[in-house]
């Protein structure tokens, strides 16, 4: 552990990262689990229709894609027309792929169980690299547990790490391809490295893969433009600064004002911004709030960025559906409400938003607490008390109302004459209502 | 009955056998699958999952010292087949789950640094949980990640300096606001 302790500011990282180890060695398995396991191994020949594991079927289509902080709408695969990947391509880069856009590289390196990596082809803008590879074994049939457990990255004189991939097994089960996403290189660089890191029969081992970039097969950008539009939403203001738009992706970039204000003030919320792009009318992908931030004095500034949903050619582009998700905690407030078998109709102000709990009642061993909220209030971490003891509590939504309201439920696993109700957090819904004209 | 008695019946086919043996490490099994998932249900569809394939890849097993081990990186790759499937971004909606809100007292500080470390990458951010979290050592993260220790050691440095720094960024905005 003394290894990665360079300075005392690392040092208080970690202790708070030490200081979650408590919390969680208090997390107990829950008392189904028993019945959970022994349901399973009931049922242990059938294919599960809920299971996540898709080895076991035949012939299947396999979708992975492994996603840090972006959302993705359709995975589009472009690249010189490469046989096999036709399964995993769509959208408007289909129209490149079939111009045989991308650049070629077709070379391969074998491990020593057999399997060959076979790097197809790529395909690249300014912003972000995929590339198109194949893993195949003529002796054994892929193992599930194996997809995605590779360690692959590029390297040149600096290391780019992937994000997102997607694959299909082939139908003989011996050969996956997949399309994976990394951060475009550098300006300067030109001679990279595909460097794959392998578990092979519980050895390490790591296999590269040489070619060089041929700059004048990049991808050219369809738009790079000032959008400097602002939405206020619940006294936030929401600034889109930039678009820029290629085949590959889209990347729009703004801040959220007021967050320092209020980080300050409440000390306890978050933000998440979500929006459509909409290119001739059309919905081209949802895009939600960025993983990149960069505070400074006039917000937080965010990076909002679709992938392989991207568009070559379009007459209108607009951003519409434009929604902010607002958190506050109030974990360190002290107000309690009380409730008990004759609460009805009762009005709960708190922190500007009221709610009204209709009625309370019991329910064999439980409790149950009938409210309704704005549909644009939703409260989460809820906290009910039955003689100073907190007990436990599930939540759902009844129905909705007529009046933007919405009707809820509580149920709580205790019964108790008084029992005190306390808010740790309310999410706030808020949506603009007008689209953004781009272009 | 000794725990390496319930594996070896496990691999005759006794299912009961293989469930005991989970049972009496069920906290640790469902700690690792929630720290990946963050909610019960998910937590219990990756466990249901695991037991599965373990009771049907069993009788391959040639050294039972490396049951565990072997059982938690199944489990670690159910819970990422579920996060695939279910194109999991863990955005701080994640911290709408109630059970996850009220295991921490203190919010300000979990808050800060929960948002902060999605701000990582999935491995890095995996690497760490898995060393702070849990507590596992670095040659036990790699077994069940399968990376090599030196990678293992790598993301989590890298991805501390990079907590760090957001911290740090969040502190100077409080700061300055001040």
């Amino acid at each position: 552990m003394n290894l990665l302790l360079k300075s005392n500011k690392m040092k208080g990282i970690e202790e708070i990262l030490y200081d979650k180890k408590i919390d969680i060695e208090q997390i107990k398995a829950p008392e189904d689990i028993e019945e959970r396991l022994f349901n399973a191994l009931d049922s242990v020949k059938v294919i599960k229709t809920k299971s996540k594991i898709n080895y076991k079927i035949a012939a299947a289509v396999i979708l992975l894609v492994l996603l840090v902080g972006y959302s993705h709408d359709t995975l589009a695969y472009f690249g010189e027309k490469i046989i096999g990947y036709d399964n995993i391509q769509s959208g408007s880069l289909d129209s490149l792929n079939n111009n045989g856009m991308g650049q070629k590289i077709n070379k391969s390196y074998k491990f020593s169980d057999g399997t060959i990596v076979t790097l197809d082809g790529i395909i690249y803008d300014d912003k972000n690299l995929y590339t198109l590879y194949s893993e195949r074994n003529e002796y054994k049939e892929i193992d599930g547990n194996e997809i995605g457990s590779d360690t692959i990255n590029i390297i040149g004189y600096i290391e780019y790490k992937n994000s997102t991939s997607i694959g299909e097994i082939t139908n003989n089960k011996k050969q996956i391809n997949n399309i994976m996403k990394f951060t475009a290189p550098a300006f300067y660089e030109r001679k990279l490295t595909f460097s794959i890191c392998r578990n092979v029969n519980g050895k390490i081992e790591t296999g590269n893969i040489s070619f060089v970039l041929d700059r004048s097969k990049a991808i050219k950008r369809s738009l790079n433009k000032n959008i400097n539009k602002t939405v206020n939403l619940n006294g936030h203001e929401i600034n889109f600064k930039t678009i820029s738009v290629s085949p590959l992706g889209i990347e729009v970039k703004g801040t959220i004002e007021s967050s320092i204000y209020n980080i300050i003030h409440h000390n306890n919320e978050q933000y998440n911004v979500s929006f459509d792009v909409v290119a001739d009318d059309k919905v081209i992908s949802n895009i939600e709030s960025g993983s990149r931030t960069n505070a400074s004095l006039k917000g937080i500034g965010r990076t909002f960025y679709s992938d392989f949903s991207g568009i070559s050619s379009f007459k209108k582009l607009q951003l519409s559906n434009i929604i902010l998700n607002e958190t506050k905690y109030y974990n360190s407030s002290e107000k309690y409400f009380n409730l008990n078998s004759n609460t009805v109709n009762k009005k709960i102000d708190f922190d500007g938003t009221s709610f009204e709990v209709e009625k309370v009642y019991i329910d064999g061993d439980s409790t149950c607490v009938q409210m309704i909220r704005g549909k644009s209030a939703e409260i989460i971490g809820a906290g009910f008390f039955i003689n100073g003891q907190e007990v436990h509590s599930e939540y759902k939504d009844l129905e909705e109302l007529n009046n933007d309201k919405v009707r809820v439920l509580w149920r709580i696993y205790g019964k108790g004459e008084d029992i005190k109700f306390k808010i740790r957090g309310i999410n706030y819904i808020s949506k603009y209502d007008n689209k953004i004209d781009v272009k | 009955m000794q725990e390496v008695d319930l594996i070896i019946n496990a691999q005759k086919g006794d299912k009961e056998a293989l469930i005991e043996y989970i049972l009496k490490r069920k906290d640790e099994y469902y700690r690792l699958a929630y720290v990946y998932v963050k909610n019960q249900e998910d937590a219990l569809d990756a466990l249901q999952e695991m037991i599965v394939i373990l009771f049907e890849n069993i009788r391959k097993l040639k050294n039972v010292d490396s049951f565990v081990t072997w059982s938690k990186t199944i489990l670690v790759n159910c819970c990422k087949n579920i996060l695939k499937k279910k194109n999991k971004i863990i955005l701080v909606d994640s911290y709408k789950d109630k059970e996850f809100i009220d295991k921490y007292k203190c919010i300000d500080q979990s808050i800060d640094i929960e948002n902060a470390l999605e701000s990582l990458n999935f491995k890095q951010r995996e690497a760490i949980k898995l060393k702070y979290y849990l507590g596992y050592d670095y040659e036990t993260i790699a077994q069940i990640t399968k990376t090599p220790v030196g990678t293992v050691k790598s993301r989590i440095s890298y991805g501390l300096k990079l907590l760090k720094k957001v911290m740090k960024i969040a502190e100077i905005s409080k700061n300055y606001a001040k």
